[in-house]
This record gives structure tokens, C-alpha cells and sequence, in this order.
């Protein structure tokens, strides 16, 4: 398999703290990776600087065989690559619906000047019918026409995930998609994110669940104080006793 | 009476284009302008300025609300990019400086300085001739054809929520009232009734084009922006890009406001373009509701109506000199505010529900 993602010797210090501190990742094309690590490890960081939303102080980062770092954060995510957020972000005063359609690329009359066109509508509508069928694949479908400001935090983590999909990404980042959702929902949403690797998208994952991390990834790099300590299956690394100790005495 | 329908008539649709360029900048992309007289202040003086040149005003106007979009895209790229407040503050200081600008000694040859300037071409003013029957008959058809559609518009949107068919019946009632004595006063033809039917029909165009940008993607995603500007930017839209559109969009409406400002006031000085002129739009943008365009509208009306009654004569008979009066009426407007955000936060027209969700 080929790089989607790989990114070498990033670091990132906030004053005195190094958060992020000569880490690397690699996310083969097609694969459900995982990264995890103690609290304050520096993980959110670590999305933030891959995506650019946090400049890195030093650090590559290739997306698809193209050097990404220098660009804006937008640039990353239209040519793919999207995010989402530990604590989730809902428009409040954007009903759910609008929430996931504001994802779509490339939408017809999202440039001032088309906003006239006629094929806005008929565009508007393909879109609906998408983002309704993603909405149900998430238990979401009955919130449509809701503002998504009264969502539940759970319900934002789903809304957060449907709207990256929205986007036909190659790779989205899930910053701990299992945290405050419920048991029965995080095996539903781990067999959507299989079948939509299926489909050929790829998954970049912190979780502290490891069950979750036991059940989808392939690979998986764990992070403490900023710096890589060991990556490999899964299987191997929960029984490593160096990420053990990391645990244990953080 | 007709003539006093036609002033307020007059005076809101100019204030409520001025309110509908905030709103965009403000309402709906979250962009705090503490100078949105500067835009105007470009605009009429734009306008009038190349009209003394003798370009068709048809043509100054635009090119006036051109120079004020220009002076949203230099603000913007100097000052988007840092935290937001940073707006704010420069906005205060840039419509500062644009009026001191033009009442120095310096630009006093082009602009008058603070002597102003009093004779300048005014639209659809035909004195000392008289306007033929059939041009009359012409303005009186667009006014109707004008405020008809704007009953029509209430009417469906009265019907879709049954509750509030009662406001739009008021409305509707409303807006035949401003018809007969805008009509009366278009046979009777003078130039102030031409400048009415002219600022309504502006303000109608302005508000159906805003809508339907409001209401597209394009709009979405300026709505995105003010909820949380990184969600937009986690999604490959280019925030920096939109806010400079919906600054110099909104800035631009501003400058067209400003050519019909200066028309009605028939002369220009600087110190018509004092910063309480941006308090009055952020006034006329609370009152109606940030984010909601009708809600502009009848803020500018409800402003304009408070404005004019308190000016009346029955105000002189009350045992306060003139200044107390102005005093307290600008104290009334301060006080109305605080009851509105304490009573109705999301203004008249606002939709409380959006109030109670949490971030
Ligand atoms: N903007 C910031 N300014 C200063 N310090 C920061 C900032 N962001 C993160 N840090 C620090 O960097 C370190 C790493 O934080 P980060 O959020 O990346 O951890 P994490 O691995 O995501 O933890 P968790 O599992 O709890 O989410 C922490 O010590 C944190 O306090
Ligand atoms: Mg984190």
C-alpha cells in the first residue's frame, strides 16, 4: 500500500511545553489508523499541525505524494484531507441539515456569483438526498430539521463525523469519535467506518477506547509526551509494557 | 400628512439599505463594524462629487458604492486576518478618518470642507418643468408594482405561519397607507416624492438580491462563519475570502445608502456623517433582529417613526429646552434598547428559540 498520509519529525512547543516533539505518522492508503496515547500527549496537537490549523514550528508533512505543510487549512481539506474536532463544533443556529450540507465540495452557488443560477436548486437537492442518506447511516435522519445548538454532546460527535463525509474525503482525521457516545451507537459507527473504508476512504483515529481501537485499526502509533514510543498492530501494542508504563504513570 | 408619510417613508428605506449592509457584515457573518459610516460617507461623497463633474448620477451612484466596497477590501486585508476585534477598533478609526479627512484644509478645494457643498443634481428632479401625466401614471404603477409585491411577499409568508397573520395583515395595511400618500404625492410630483419612489425601489431590489444570497450555499457559508469559523475552514472554504466579500458586499450597500442620503439631504456637510449615524444602524439592526433582513426593515420604520413623533410640536409644549430634548430622546433609544435586549434579545423579529442554544 502507498502513503496517503505521512508526516516526519513534527514539533510544535507552546512556550516551555513541548506538546509535540519530533513525531511522525504514516497512514497507508485504504487503512483505519490509529493514534493513542495518554492525556496531554499531545495527540489533538498533532491533528492540528497535520492540518494546519496549528503551524508547526519544524516538520514535513506529504498528503498524497504532495508536500502540504506550507498550505492554508483549507487548501489540506479540498484536496481531501478533513478534520474534525475533539470537542465538537455544531452551528447552533444552523439546523442539522444545513450543518451537513455546508460539507459538500464544490457546491454550485457557493461563489457569490451563482447564487443566481438555476442549477443551484436542482444541485441543493442531490446534496439533501445525500446528506439524509448519511444522516440515517448515523441515527441522525429525525434531527434533519432541528438546530443543531440542541444537540446532545453525542450527537455533535456523530453530526461532526457526517459533515466531514459530506465532503468525499480520502482521509478524515476523528479526534476521539467514541467519546460520549453510547455503547450500542460506537459498534454501529465502528461498521459505518469500516464500510466507508470499504469504500475507499482512509481513517486517522485517537481514541482512548481501546476496544474501539482493538476493533478497527490496522496499524496503530501511539504518542506520549510528544514523541513517538512504539507503533505496529494492535494486538501488539496493547501489550506492550513500554505503552503500559506510559499509561500507568502518566 | 402625505408629505410627512413621504419624508418617513424616505428616511427609513435609506436607513434600512444602510441597516441591510450591516446586517450582512454583522447579522450574518459576524463581522463587528463600529465605522459602517465610512462606507457611507464614500458613497455620497462619491456620488456627488463626480455629479458635480457632470456624470449621470446613474452612474455615480454605482461607482460611489464601488469606492465604498474598495474601502471594505483595504480594511479587510489589513485587518481580517488578526483576532477579530482588531476589526472593530480599525473600523471606529477609518470613518474617523475618512470625515476629518475630508473637512481638512487640504482636500477643502474638492470637497468643500467644512462648508459642505449645497447645490448638487438630485434624481428624477425635473423643476422648474413638471413631469408629463403619463410619466406620473408610470411612477404611480411602479410604486404599486413595488409595494404590492412587498403585501404579496407578507401575505405568503403570513399564511405559512398562521400565528403571525395578524403582523403581516398590519404590514399589509401599512404599506397601502404609505401607497395612497406616496401616490398623492407622485401626482402632486416633486422631487422628493421621485427620491421616495426611487430609495423604496432600491431597498426592494437590494433586499430580494440579499435574500436569495443569503439563502445559498454561498450564504451558508457566511452563516458557518459566525457560528464558528473553524468548522468552515475544517471543510476547504476559504473564511478569510468570504468575510472580505461580505465586508465589501455589505460596505458597498452602505455606499449605495450614502448616495441616496446625500440626495435627501440636498446638501453635504461633513458633520452629517458623525459616528452616532453607525449607532443608529447598529440600533436599527438590534431593534429588528441581527440576521433576519425584514427585521432591518422594520427596525429602520419603527427608528424613523420614533424619530419623527419625538420631533413633532407637541414636544415644545413640554417644560424642557431644546437640548434636554435631544438629550432625552437620544437616552429613550438607549433605554429602548436595554428593554428589548432584556425582554426580546433576538429583536422584533427574531426567533427566540435561536437564543436558548448553547454554543
Ligand atoms: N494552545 C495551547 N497553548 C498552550 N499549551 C497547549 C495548547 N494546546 C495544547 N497545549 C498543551 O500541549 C499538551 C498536549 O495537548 P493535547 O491537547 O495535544 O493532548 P492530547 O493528547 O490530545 O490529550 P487528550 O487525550 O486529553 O485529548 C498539553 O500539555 C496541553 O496543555
Ligand atoms: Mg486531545
Amino acid at each position: 500500500m502507498t502513503d496517503l498520509l505521512r508526516a516526519e519529525n513534527l514539533c510544535k512547543s507552546f512556550g516551555s511545553i513541548k506538546a509535540v516533539n519530533q513525531a511522525s505518522i504514516t497512514v497507508p492508503a485504504g487503512s483505519i489508523t490509529g493514534l493513542i496515547g495518554p492525556n496531554g500527549a499531545g495527540k489533538t496537537t498533532f491533528f492540528n499541525l497535520l492540518s494546519n490549523f496549528i503551524v508547526p514550528d519544524q516538520g514535513q508533512v506529504m498528503f498524497n505524494g504532495q508536500p502540504i505543510q506550507q498550505l492554508p487549512p483549507h487548501r489540506i481539506a479540498r484536496l481531501g484531507m478533513v478534520r474534525t474536532f475533539q470537542v465538537a463544533k455544531a452551528l447552533s443556529r444552523l439546523s442539522v441539515l444545513e450543518n451537513m450540507l455546508l460539507g459538500a465540495q464544490d457546491q454550485i452557488g457557493e461563489k457569490m456569483w451563482q447564487a443566481w443560477m438555476p442549477q443551484v436548486a436542482k444541485d441543493q437537492k442531490q446534496l439533501k438526498e445525500k446528506a439524509m442518506t448519511i444522516l440515517t447511516d448515523i441515527g441522525m435522519d429525525h434531527k434533519a430539521a432541528d438546530f443543531a445548538g440542541g444537540l446532545s454532546g453525542g450527537q455533535r460527535k456523530l453530526l461532526e463525523m457526517g459533515r466531514a463525509l459530506m465532503s468525499d474525503p480520502k482521509l478524515i482525521l476523528l479526534d476521539e469519535p467514541a467519546a460520549g457516545v453510547n455503547p450500542r451507537l460506537i459498534d454501529d459507527i465502528c461498521g459505518h467506518i469500516q464500510r466507508w473504508r470499504k469504500d475507499g476512504m482512509s481513517f486517522l483515529v485517537i481514541e482512548h477506547n481501546m476496544d474501539v481501537i482493538m476493533s478497527l485499526c490496522d496499524r496503530v502509533w501511539v504518542l506520549a509526551e510528544g514523541s513517538n514510543l512504539v507503533d505496529g498492530p494492535p494486538a501488539k501494542v496493547q501489550n506492550d509494557p513500554q505503552v503500559l508504563e506510559a499509561y500507568l504513570g502518566s | 400628512m402625505s408629505n410627512y408619510i413621504v419624508f418617513l417613508t424616505l428616511s427609513a428605506a435609506t436607513y434600512a439599505i444602510f441597516g441591510l449592509g450591516l446586517n450582512l457584515q454583522w447579522g450574518y457573518t459576524g463581522l463587528v463594524n463600529f465605522g459602517h459610516v465610512a462606507f457611507m460617507t464614500v458613497g455620497a461623497y462619491t456620488t456627488v462629487l463626480l455629479s458635480l463633474q457632470g456624470v449621470p448620477l446613474w452612474i455615480a451612484a454605482p461607482i460611489g458604492g464601488t469606492l465604498a466596497a474598495f474601502l471594505g477590501l483595504l480594511i479587510g486585508l489589513t485587518t481580517l486576518r488578526l483576532r477579530e476585534d482588531y476589526l472593530g477598533i480599525v473600523t471606529i478609526g477609518v470613518s474617523e478618518l475618512v470625515r476629518i479627512t475630508i473637512q481638512s484644509d487640504k482636500f477643502t478645494p474638492i470637497t468643500g470642507g467644512v462648508g459642505g457643498i449645497q447645490r448638487y443634481e438630485l434624481p428624477l428632479n425635473f423643476a422648474p418643468a413638471v413631469p408629463s401625466y403619463l410619466t406620473k401614471l408610470g411612477f404611480i404603477g411602479l410604486f404599486a408594482a413595488v409595494m404590492g409585491l412587498a403585501s404579496w411577499r407578507l401575505w405568503v409568508w403570513g399564511r405559512k405561519n398562521m400565528n403571525k397573520m395578524w403582523q403581516a395583515a398590519l404590514g399589509i395595511v401599512s404599506f397601502f397607507i404609505i401607497y395612497i400618500c406616496g401616490a398623492i404625492s407622485l401626482y402632486n410630483y416633486d422631487d422628493r416624492a421621485g427620491l421616495m419612489l426611487l430609495t423604496v425601489t432600491t431597498l426592494a431590489i437590494i433586499y430580494v438580491g440579499l435574500e436569495r444570497l443569503i439563502n445559498s450555499p454561498w450564504g451558508r457559508v457566511l452563516k458557518a462563519i459566525r457560528e464558528d469559523e473553524e468548522v468552515p475552514k475544517a471543510l476547504g472554504k476559504n473564511v478569510f475570502w468570504y468575510k472580505l466579500q461580505a465586508l465589501m458586499l455589505g460596505g458597498g450597500i452602505a455606499g449605495i445608502a450614502g448616495a441616496f442620503y446625500a440626495w435627501q439631504i440636498t446638501s453635504l456637510y461633513p458633520s452629517n456623517f458623525e459616528p452616532l449615524l453607525t449607532f443608529n444602524a447598529w440600533t436599527i439592526v438590534s431593534l429588528g433582529g441581527a440576521g433576519n433582513n425584514v427585521g432591518v426593515i422594520l427596525g429602520a420604520v419603527v427608528f424613523w417613526a420614533y424619530d419623527t413623533v419625538t420631533r413633532l410640536d407637541w414636544i415644545k409644549s413640554l417644560p424642557f429646552s431644546s437640548d434636554q430634548v435631544g438629550a432625552f430622546r437620544i437616552m429613550i433609544i438607549g433605554l429602548i434598547l436595554m428593554v428589548i435586549m432584556l425582554w426580546r434579545p433576538q429583536g422584533l423579529l427574531g426567533n427566540k428559540d435561536e437564543l436558548t442554544l448553547g454554543k
